[in-house]
């Protein structure tokens, strides 16, 4: 009853067709060109990258063949043809000779996750099918794609020579790929919660492997060579944890990046640097009589999850800093009795002020959505300036309490849709002065909230959160941080790291030219969720700002960008930090 | 911030298992959440799920951890990791089909190999009776291999309630009156910092305008 991470992660591929596997290369390789982020260097080579790992998953390894994918066009009216060709080839069926396929569409998606994952596997060996068949889809292919002849996306990618780029790196999970993934399990109708269920089938596969390992350490045999193995990778295993204890002093680091709070800040470990997942994890490995597949376990489990293992919730900023006083995370958990398995991905949520005298506004929001679900995955509430973000909070209450923008919100109400009503320079004079209250609150939380957006961008880029997609949810100021965390990572280049961002009621401009750079480091969905009700971001943004459109209050029209409406949902600013709003917003939208 | 203090007699870890299809997840759901989804909405479980729910026998209270095991035959390899520290197992099977009971011989096979605890408290579980005129397996037939084999037996119906609770609680008297499953039981308290004020509306409603 031997089990290892090999065997059970292994390609279901190997039992495909030869043209099936070719048919899902052209379909991948077809994705990968089609999708744009920037289009720049840095996007070419990691596409490469990715081809290169296809071609070598699926076993497509002459160059011929790999030129033929290569140089079909990129995106025309044939696409979706294409697509409806190469699927035929998927779904359950019987071909010219009457041989009975069976619906593959699921272990596509299966094996491109293991792609996703680094778990790349030669498959060269089992290709054993004739090439007969190839040909005649190849001549197939040229059928299709032999009307149009707009090459130049691939162009680049033809001559440059895929076969000997890299592959991808084992145990990073980079959030294109993960866009990659998505999009053909749509083209080829795999809903999304196939996707969900599978990482979740192979987060727990490699909890549960570890702890099998672990506890099997005991009776082992004594085979020499079991031995010799075992202790090399004793070896290994301690290496990779003394690597770690260094890092663990490095982890004193500057937030290099991070401009305005540059100098002060550090963000240094306050919990153990091993969380008790990775810890066991390393243990195990070194236990485990199965050998081959352990040492690569290693290399994923330690860069998948981070060696804090999901730890964010231990990183805390120490010092005191020229600013920020405050940034933290606290970890939102399932019930204890349940194992603690970590997921492919992890979402970070950020409330923008809070209302209650405790500072479990932070997390309270988001406990009903992300608490104790089926679909569980690690989620993360960042914490920053509390005490500067509830006085706000206290001062959106006695703002909407003046009697003025009691008037005024009337007003705003009737008229449905506020930004027709008031522009900054036309505030009435007691609105202004309601205005006071606020004035001095929201520009220090603004400020705070820019300032944790570019530490948290430093968290992210030093992989705190391991190299997983990440997805950033925030309302309110917390919005605001996911702004200045994405233009920093836009600015230093950093791509691949963030999946999705969700954003409601942000107090940003939706005409700023930002937006394109701030979109481009987001791989998969971009969420504007607005309220057209929502007073005090309209009045107050108004009074601090000369733009008279804000994303909170409508639409935002940048290519990518979804809109909600959330007007049903809240009625107002305040109504964000209602967790059963904030539920029922989230279920909207669709955490997908 | 309250605290709130719960306080229960012990943590009991049961587990789940069965063929595909025979609505293990559903006879959890209707436990824990006492909601029945209709099968075209209800998903094939995937690797395992996890549910809490307290239980009270005897004027105590007691943590129930369930773990939903996928019936599908992938992924499976790493199942004995599942049964690991369980005090109870329900097998489930589907009266309505008797290739689902036949099949629990193999399930008592996978149990026998991977559970650590000889002493580990079982139950045949026959679920979907509210089908009545399709049953298969009949009351009497089902009760004899359960004797034989030593086991627990209960019918039962997610779909209209018939029998749920009845299927928990005899399991967890049945796992207390086994002293060896009871060694390790300790009474514990949970600690839990999620305070519930009990004016929580009151925050909410001067967001009002």
């Amino acid at each position: 009853m031997e089990t290892n991470l090999s065997t059970e992660l292994s390609p279901l591929s190997q039992n495909w067709t030869s043209t099936q596997r070719f048919d899902v290369t052209a379909l991948c390789v077809r994705t990968v060109t089609n999708r744009l982020w920037t289009n720049d260097a840095a996007e070419l080579e990691w596409k490469k990258k990715f081809i290169a790992s296809i071609f070598m998953h699926f076993a497509v390894d002459d160059v011929k063949e790999q030129d033929v994918l290569l140089s079909m066009p990129g995106e025309n009216n044939d696409t979706l043809s294409f697509i409806n060709l190469i699927k035929s080839n998927f779904v359950e069926s019987e071909d010219d000779n009457n041989e009975q396929k069976k619906d593959i569409r699921q272990e596509i998606v299966f094996d491109l996750l293991l792609v996703c994952l680094g778990l790349v596997q030669n498959n060269t060996n089992n290709s054993i099918d004739s090439n007969h068949k190839r040909l005649n889809l190849k001549e197939r292919l040229n059928k299709v794609i032999s009307d149009v002849k707009g090459e130049e996306i691939t162009d680049t990618l033809l001559t440059s020579n895929i076969s000997t780029s890299q592959v991808m790196e084992l145990g990073e999970y980079d959030s294109r790929a993960r866009a990659i993934l998505f999009e053909i399990a749509k083209s080829i109708d795999v809903p999304v919660n196939i996707i969900l269920g599978l990482e979740k089938v192979i987060a727990q596969h490699i909890y549960f492997f570890q702890h099998k390992g672990q506890h099997e350490s005991t009776n082992d045999n004594n085979d020499d060579e079991i031995d010799s193995n075992i202790k090399e990778l004793q070896n290994s295993a301690k290496a990779s944890l003394t690597i770690h204890e260094k890092e663990k002093k490095k982890w004193h680091w500057m937030a290099t990046g991070v401009g305005v709070v540059v100098g002060a800040t550090a963000i240094g470990l306050t919990g153990g640097l091993a969380a008790p997942f990775v810890a066991a994890g390393i243990g195990a490995i070194t236990g485990v009589g199965v050998v081959t597949a352990a040492a690569s376990s290693v290399v994923l489990v330690t860069s998948l999850f981070g060696i804090a293992g999901g730890g964010l919730a231990g990183y805390k900023m120490h010092k005191r800093t020229q600013g920020l006083k405050e940034f933290g995370f606290t970890r939102i958990v399932q019930d204890d009795s349940i194992p603690l398995i970590p997921s492919l991905h992890v979402n970070i949520v950020i409330s923008g002020y809070l209302l209650s005298g405790s500072d479990d506004g932070v997390i309270k929001p988001w406990l009903p959505t992300f608490e104790n679900t089926s679909n569980y995955s690690d989620t993360f509430a960042l914490s920053f300036d509390t005490e500067i973000i509830r006085s706000l909070g206290r001062a959106f209450h006695r703002f909407l309490a003046e009697q003025a923008v009691k008037v005024a919100a009337s007003q705003a109400i009737k008229q449905t849709v506020f930004a027709t009503l008031a522009s900054a320079l036309l505030i009435p004079a007691a609105l202004m002065k309601a205005g006071d209250l606020i004035d001095n609150p929201w520009a220090l939380g603004v400020d705070r909230a820019h300032k944790a957006g570019l530490v948290l961008a430093d968290v992210l880029i030093e992989g705190v959160q391991g190299k997983r997609p990440t997805v950033l949810i925030g309302f309110s100021l917390g919005a605001l941080v996911i702004w200045s965390c994405l233009r920093e990572l836009a600015k230093r280049e950093k791509y691949g790291l963030i999946d999705s961002v969700i954003i409601i009621g942000a107090p940003i401009d939706s005409a700023s030219p930002k937006w394109e750079k701030v979109i481009s480091v987001v791989s998969r969905r971009f969420v504007n969720g607005y309220a057209t009700n929502d007073v005090v971001l309209g009045l107050i943004y108004r009074m601090h700002s000369l733009d008279l459109n804000v994303a909170g209050l409508g639409a935002v029209n940048f290519d990518r960008v979804e809109n909600y409406d959330l007007t049903k949902f809240t009625d107002g600013h305040l109504g964000y930090c209602n967790p059963e709003a904030m539920e029922a917003i989230l279920q909207e939208i669709g955490l997908n | 911030m309250e605290v709130k203090v719960e306080e229960y007699h012990a943590t009991l870890k049961i587990l789940l298992i069965g063929n595909s299809n025979v609505g293990k997840s559903s006879l959890l759901l209707r436990f824990t959440d006492d909601t029945f989804l209709p099968q075209e909405s209800a998903a094939a479980t995937i690797g395992v799920d996890f549910k809490v729910r307290y239980i009270v026998i005897d004027d105590k209270k007691y943590k129930l951890t369930i773990w939903d095991t996928a019936g599908q035959e992938r992924f499976r390899a790493l199942t004995s990791t599942y049964y690991r520290g369980a005090q109870g197992v329900i097998l489930v099977y589907d009266v309505s089909n008797r290739e689902t009971f036949e099949q629990l011989d193999n399930w008592f096979h996978e149990l026998h190999l991977y559970c650590t605890n000889k002493d580990v408290v079982k139950m045949i579980v026959g679920n979907k009776v509210d089908k009545e005129h399709s049953r298969i397996i009949s009351s009497k037939e089902a009760e004899a291999y359960a004797d034989k084999a030593k086991t627990l037996f209960v019918e039962c119906s997610a779909k209209t309630r018939f029998g749920v609770e009845e299927v928990f609680e005899k399991l967890v008297k049945k796992i207390l009156e086994k002293p060896s499953l009871q060694k390790k039981i300790e009474p514990q308290i949970q600690v839990t910092k999620r305070e519930v004020p009990t004016n929580t509306q009151s925050t909410y409603c001067c967001s009002n305008v």
